[in-house]
């Protein structure tokens, strides 16, 4: 068998062949786990391996004939904000690792719980290789620079000249360069779209609640998220399957069920939006590619510009986000662990937030509803909103990529976090320059994941860039 | 009160709580940001609520 039949293959790909037992689990485990061993270090994608439990899952896989889910013996990473405790593994006589939260004063910081997320990923027999690197504190203190996390800067397996986009930087570059076949990120505010786009994979972002975020790194309890980062569509759907569901132990977790149907047709030419201006401030390659998107999805959707009201929305959100990363780490402040962390502007930005009145939060979170009242009026007529996922193509791995606070014009990305609501972002094309990834994004009603799932999926269908992988990485 | 007053009087503030916490080369970067918090600040002021409009998340005990 050649082991590197397994690269680049999706999810269900490799589920068939185990299904069929062409392959075993263990063997798919271990030729990713090589793979990330050597290729992991020299994109700062992998702050920790887990061979331990790598070892004990596909051993767990291979025993048991009977296989029950898509997941059996599938290889995945972990961002580093998310627990994993030996404890909880069968594993109590072996060190667990550390949760780092990419911030290097909490380099060996221990927790004692397994996350809901990942125990959900066991049950379904996938098997965890790593802990990937991630941007310091997810971003959440107002980082300016790629160098921004205890393992360097996210390098781009397009060009490692380039980042990665955060603050899922290691879960976007594992993915891309085959490392493993999927992983899991979080956006508070752009973390998995940004990263997906940059690194030419796909990434969704389910509704606020979808995702249990026990065991996971608290930034901003009302917009923090968790979803999977991978190679197609379909697969986000997979993964998503398996890691959503009620959980007591997150009491702003939803007792809506989502359940992939990988079969879910698309009925009726679904009606998309498009901001108008939206494309103004994206640079030529992007809006020629999401151009060519649009044409592509005009086939099956209809699609049409409208305008959306003028509202501070980047400012309610930027309020929101501040106030609360301030209290979730008020420890990490008393602490004054603030002055170890790797970029110098995240060493003192957290300390002029504590100004914030609570009389702006307050405002701020009466703002959202209102935002709300506007996203609900665009949703009862149009099923969903596209956009470029970002205006222009992954920035270089060194120098500021923004501003001190953090700015820009960003309705999309705004007003989909603020609201909860799903995105999925897909790769369209290429820059013609620099030759990186480019992408749109769709943006649906909470728990429309299907939907964009399944318009996600017609788009991949009849085009081949999400099959484009950095050459470097798939040995052409 | 002007921005400056706002600023100058806020970073004393911080100083006085966080004295350790950070360097005095911060300064001008620390003033930036409470700069354009009093911005924000103030662009919220200009939008006004009906008092109906609640904060998201305000729901009863279930």
């Amino acid at each position: 068998m050649e082991s590197n039949t397994f690269l680049y293959k999706s999810i269900r790909d490799l589920s068939k062949r185990i299904q069929k037992k062409e392959v075993k689990p263990s063997e798919i485990g271990k030729y990713f786990f090589n793979r990330i061993s050597l290729l992991g270090p020299e994109l700062n994608s992998v702050v920790s391996l887990l061979p331990e439990l790598a070892e004990k899952s596909w051993d767990s896989a291979d025993k048991q004939n009977e296989i029950k889910t898509i997941l059996h013996g599938i290889p995945y990473g972990i961002k580093d904000l998310i627990s994993v405790s030996y404890k909880d593994t069968g594993l109590s006589n072996i060190d667990s690792p550390p949760t780092t939260w990419g911030a290097k004063p909490l380099a060996n910081q221990k927790f004692e719980g397994t996350a809901t997320i990942v125990k959900r990923l066991n049950r379904d027999k996938a098997i965890p290789l790593a802990k990937l690197a991630m941007v310091e504190l997810a971003g959440g203190l107002g980082y300016k620079q790629p160098n921004a996390s205890l393992t360097g800067p996210g390098l781009n397996p397009w060009d490692t000249s380039r980042w990665t986009g955060g603050s899922s930087s290691g879960s976007g570059a594992a993915v891309a360069a085959g490392l493993v076949p999927f992983a899991l990120g979080t956006e508070t505010w752009g973390s998995i779209l940004t990263p997906a786009v940059y690194c030419g994979i796909t990434g969704l972002r389910p509704t606020l609640g979808l995702v249990s975020r026990n065991g996971a790194m608290a930034l901003s309890w009302t917009l923090d998220k968790i979803g999977p980062m991978c190679l197609t569509a379909d697969d986000c759907g997979i993964v998503l399957n398996s890691i959503s569901g009620y959980d007591p132990k997150d009491s702003s977790s939803s007792r809506k069920r989502f359940s992939y149907d990988p079969e879910f047709k698309i009925t009726n030419k679904p009606k998309l939006a498009i901001i108008k201006g939206i494309l103004e401030t994206c640079d030529e390659d992007v809006k020629d590619n999401f151009n060519a998107s649009v044409e592509i999805l005009s086939k099956f959707t209809e699609i049409e510009e409208i305008d959306l009201p003028e509202y501070p929305y980047e400012i309610v959100t930027r309020i929101i986000l501040f106030s609360e990363s301030t209290s979730a780490m008020e420890d990490f402040i008393d602490d004054d662990l603030a002055q170890s962390l790797t970029a110098p502007e995240d060493r003192f930005s957290i300390f002029p937030r504590t100004l914030i009145s609570a009389k702006d939060y307050i405002k701020a979170l009466r703002m959202r509803k209102v935002i709300m009242g506007i996203v609900s009026n665009i949703y009862k007529q149009y099923d969903a909103i596209i956009a470029p996922t970002k205006p222009s193509t992954a920035p270089p791995s060194e120098g500021e990529f923004r501003g001190s606070v953090r700015s820009g014009y960003d309705p999309m990305g705004s007003i989909g976090n603020l609201t909860g609501l799903p995105a999925i972002s897909v790769p369209n094309g290429f820059g013609k320059q620099d030759n990186l990834p480019t992408g749109f994004q769709i943006m649906g009603q909470p728990f429309s994941e299907n939907l964009l799932i399944s318009i996600a999926k017609e788009y991949q269908n009849v085009t081949k860039w999400h099959l484009e992988h950095p050459k470097k990485y798939s040995g052409g | 009160m002007s921005n400056d007053k706002v600023v100058n009087n806020s970073y004393e503030l911080l100083k006085s709580k966080y004295s350790n916490s950070f360097e005095n080369d911060a300064k001008k970067d620390i003033e930036d940001i409470i700069s354009q918090l009093y911005e924000i600040s103030e662009t919220l002021k200009k939008y006004k609520l009906d008092h109906d409009i609640q904060p998201f998340n305000a729901k009863p005990l279930e």
